[in-house]
């Protein structure tokens, strides 16, 4: 399903955080859109997903440190 | 600018002592018990932060949605769905590659990051901003 390509992925993956920063500076610039931060602070409202995102965060950190070698 | 205009902005103190605590922690190798510990004191800490704001107690946190959904409406709803979207999509995107093989053809976020993570600045700078995200996350 996905190309054998090393580059054909990277723009993939280009094009994929085009689009979140892109989605990211229109929702800024208009105000009745959720920006990424609105989004965070929904995620902060409910028991469950406030805890979600923190379990994410830890999650995170543990990947990206510790079971990552650079 | 007050720092309460600046929500995101921790302290400049905290500043200091974030930046501090990731060039103290990012010291430390992958795999290794220094580094678990580092990361899992950082964590503790976060979380206990966490339960002093409030987290364990309220099923809904009123004021926060009171401050985010007032006088929104459809382009809210329309906002968060192209969010939920373009989130599935690299949700999807990182997993397909994730279980594809060999990881050369097929990079992940972490493989990418990898090649940067050589630099010991970027690994302070990832690990401090790893911080604030936590502190931002569970901030009163």
């Amino acid at each position: 399903m996905l190309p054998a390509d090393r580059t054909a992925n990277l723009l993939i993956w280009a094009g994929i955080w085009t689009a979140l920063w892109a989605w990211q500076a229109v929702t800024v610039g208009v105000d009745r859109l959720p920006s990424f931060v609105l989004v965070v602070r929904l995620f902060r409202a409910t028991w469950l997903t406030r805890w979600a995102l923190l379990a994410g965060w830890v999650w995170l950190g543990w990947h990206i440190f510790v079971r990552t070698t650079y | 600018m007050a720092v309460r205009d600046r929500p995101w902005a921790p302290p400049a103190a905290l500043v200091v002592a974030i930046v501090a605590y990731a060039a103290i922690a990012t010291r430390f190798e992958p795999f290794t018990w220094p580094m678990r510990i580092a990361v899992g004191l950082a964590s503790f800490a976060v979380v206990v932060l966490a339960v002093q704001a409030g987290w364990g107690s309220g099923l809904v946190r009123t004021d926060e949605v009171t401050s985010v959904l007032p006088s929104r409406g459809a382009p809210l709803v329309a906002g968060l769905a192209v969010w939920v979207l373009l989130l599935a999509v690299l949700t999807v995107f990182q997993l397909a590659v994730f279980t594809s093989n060999p990881r050369h053809t097929y990079p992940t976020l972490s493989s990418l990051a990898n090649a940067t993570f050589q630099a010991d600045l970027v690994r302070i700078a990832a690990f401090s901003v790893w911080l604030w995200v936590g502190w931002y996350l569970v901030r009163r």
